[in-house]
């Protein structure tokens, strides 16, 4: 207790006597809590006592990033400061490999490094020269370009590290030189990614053999790429192309966010259970052949479908739908048909000007309404729409509803 | 949950004891949330009165306190509930002074309740982000039992890293 307020507390003990109860804590606790903290900090505590000193030397996850410390690494265009950066956590690195002969479990499993707008290539490469990519398991780099074409390409070692886990990219560039092999990788997350062109997303999938989860967005370079793995669970995309082809038979889960009315191929995605399309462009025939195409559906989310305008949802195992749609200027009110849904939960987030109504329902429970209110005053008609509204909809005898009116008033 | 008309409360009881031999009556869906005693709760099934003998009445009951907040906003599945529950958190560690915080963590971490160690680990770790290594010694003070100069050495030999 080391606060200043002296307080005598309930119980009767007084807190006088100020403690050091942080250094008492379990290793695997203060490991926790450092991993919130940038490891200049964890450097820096090393002087605090020989407890502390071990620490940083044992510590798994190291994680740099260039606003850490505004004094110091914060650059913006500043060359010296860029340098000065790669210099601290080649320093870093250094210092834990020479200890990591003394210290037994003093590896380095997780290692976070984010650089903002850099001019010159992230000296990563010349970290390929440590042990660190055959300890680590978790891999985050986000390292912004000043200049588009200085994407960065991983090197090799990073590439082929057997050990990890859950990798996240930003501003990368993949151009198919390097062989890629990450036989434990679960988790892949890649944003902002240059790709010379299809063969090397699929040579990175083959790489990829445990792959469960894939969050694929914003990439460069593909107009119609294809996405094959057969471990693959999850997948959401973020993107708009030419044409997207997904060859997943196990996946589970589909997240897709594009405003591209072209031909998605799911074909081969029969255990889909749960899909989420967000800024569809697709037409009401469309869409519904895509989820009729997934007999194992229970979960439905469509965000925003510009193009919807009278969709019939069916499907045996539906237990929640989640619909949210706004008026677009100059387009019909969308209505929406729920028929024969075994539904647990529906959500709806939009305007009272959408239909919906639904046909044959079981044994919906919980309804989630949440809509805007008037833009000028709560006048009668307002009301009629929202009973009429609400009265479509068909609610039977056991459902808990609750209903959210969002206006400016 | 039942998906009858009658929605009868048949929510289990669960009596949790202290180190201090205090008791809390909580219901199963809030103590559930805690790892070891849904672990307890699978495997030893019937019984009703669960000892904690690591754990202190008062932050017992801090525990079960945020517990029941989130279990109560989780029931509803919407996602405005995150927001209630971030804005309750942050209130709920405000003020925490860091004998009580010890203790809690110690209790989370014993009772393996992995959202609230994140919690609160994530408040230990803002106490020490962007402080100078002094303001660090004083927050928690901490005693150097380093040999005269040997703190001077490895500074030095840091340098590095407090330019």
């Amino acid at each position: 207790m080391a606060t200043k307020r002296v307080k005598t507390k309930k119980d009767g003990v007084p807190n006088t006597t100020p403690v050091d109860r942080i250094s008492t804590l379990p290793d695997p606790l203060i490991h926790h809590i450092l991993s919130y903290v940038p490891t200049i900090y964890v450097v820096r505590m090393s002087i605090l006592s020989r407890y502390w000193r071990r620490v940083w030397y044992s510590v798994p996850a190291l994680h740099f990033c260039s606003t850490d410390h505004p004094d110091r690494f914060h650059f913006r265009f500043h060359r010296e400061r860029e340098e000065e950066l790669y210099e601290f956590v080649i320093e870093c690195l250094k210092h834990r490999e020479r200890s990591m002969r003394y210290i037994a479990d003093s590896a380095i499993t997780r290692f976070k490094l984010r650089i903002d707008c850099y001019v010159d290539n992230p000296a990563i490469d010349n970290l390929s020269i440590f042990s660190i990519w055959r300890s680590v398991e978790e891999l985050d780099l986000r390292m912004r370009p000043k200049f588009f074409e200085n994407y960065y390409c991983l090197p090799e070692a990073v590439l082929n590290a057997r050990s990890l886990t859950v990798l996240k990219l930003n501003y990368v560039s993949f151009d198919g030189s390097h062989s890629i092999s990450l036989p434990s990788l679960t988790s892949l997350s890649l944003m902002y990614v240059k790709m010379n062109d299809e063969a090397v997303l699929h040579n990175l999938l083959l790489g990829c053999p445990a792959l469960e989860k894939f969050v694929f967005k914003y990439y460069y370079g593909l107009y119609n790429p294809k996405i094959s793995s057969s471990s693959l669970k999850l997948l959401e995309i973020e993107n708009n192309y030419e044409t997207l082809e997904v060859e997943t038979i196990n996946l589970e889960s589909f997240e897709f966010h594009s405003e591209c009315k072209d031909i998605i191929n799911l074909s081969a995605c029969k255990a889909i259970t749960s899909l989420s399309l967000f800024d569809s462009m697709l037409d009401d025939e469309s869409l519904e052949d895509l989820v009729y195409g997934f007999p194992l559906l229970e979960s439905l989310t469509l965000y925003h479908c510009f193009d919807v305008k009278n969709i019939k949802i069916c499907g045996q195992h539906l237990k929640s739908i989640s619909l949210e749609k706004y008026y677009d200027p100059g387009q019909e009110y969308p209505e929406f048909t729920i028929e024969k849904p075994n539904l647990v939960s529906f959500h709806f987030k939009g305007d009272i000007q959408c239909g919906i109504s639904m046909k044959e329902l079981d044994n919906i429970l919980n309804v989630h309404i949440i809509i805007e209110g008037p833009f000028e005053g709560y006048e009668r008609d307002w009301y009629i729409n929202l009973i009429t509204f609400l009265s479509k909809i068909n609610f039977s005898g056991n459902t808990t509803v609750s209903l959210h009116v969002y206006s400016e008033e | 949950m039942s998906s009858s008309s009658t929605t009868t409360t048949t929510t289990r009881l669960l009596m949790l004891k202290a180190s201090d031999g205090v008791t809390f009556e909580v219901e199963e869906a809030v103590a559930t949330k805690l790892g070891a005693i849904n672990n307890m709760v699978e495997e030893e099934g019937s019984e009703d009165l669960i000892c904690l003998p690591n754990v202190n009445g008062k932050f017992l009951g801090m525990v079960l306190e945020w517990c029941k907040k989130h279990a109560n906003n989780n029931t509803n599945s919407d996602k405005g509930n995150d927001e209630v529950n971030k804005w309750w958190d942050k209130e709920f560690v405000m003020d925490l002074d860091q004998n009580t915080l010890y203790h809690l963590l110690m209790a989370a971490d014993y009772l393996s309740g992995t959202e609230l160690v994140d919690l609160l680990t994530e408040k230990v770790a803002s106490m020490i982000r962007g402080k100078k290594v002094e303001e660090i010694r004083e927050t928690f003070k901490i005693k150097s039992d380093f040999l005269p100069g040997q703190e001077e050495e490895i500074r030095k030999k840091n340098s590095w890293a407090f330019e």
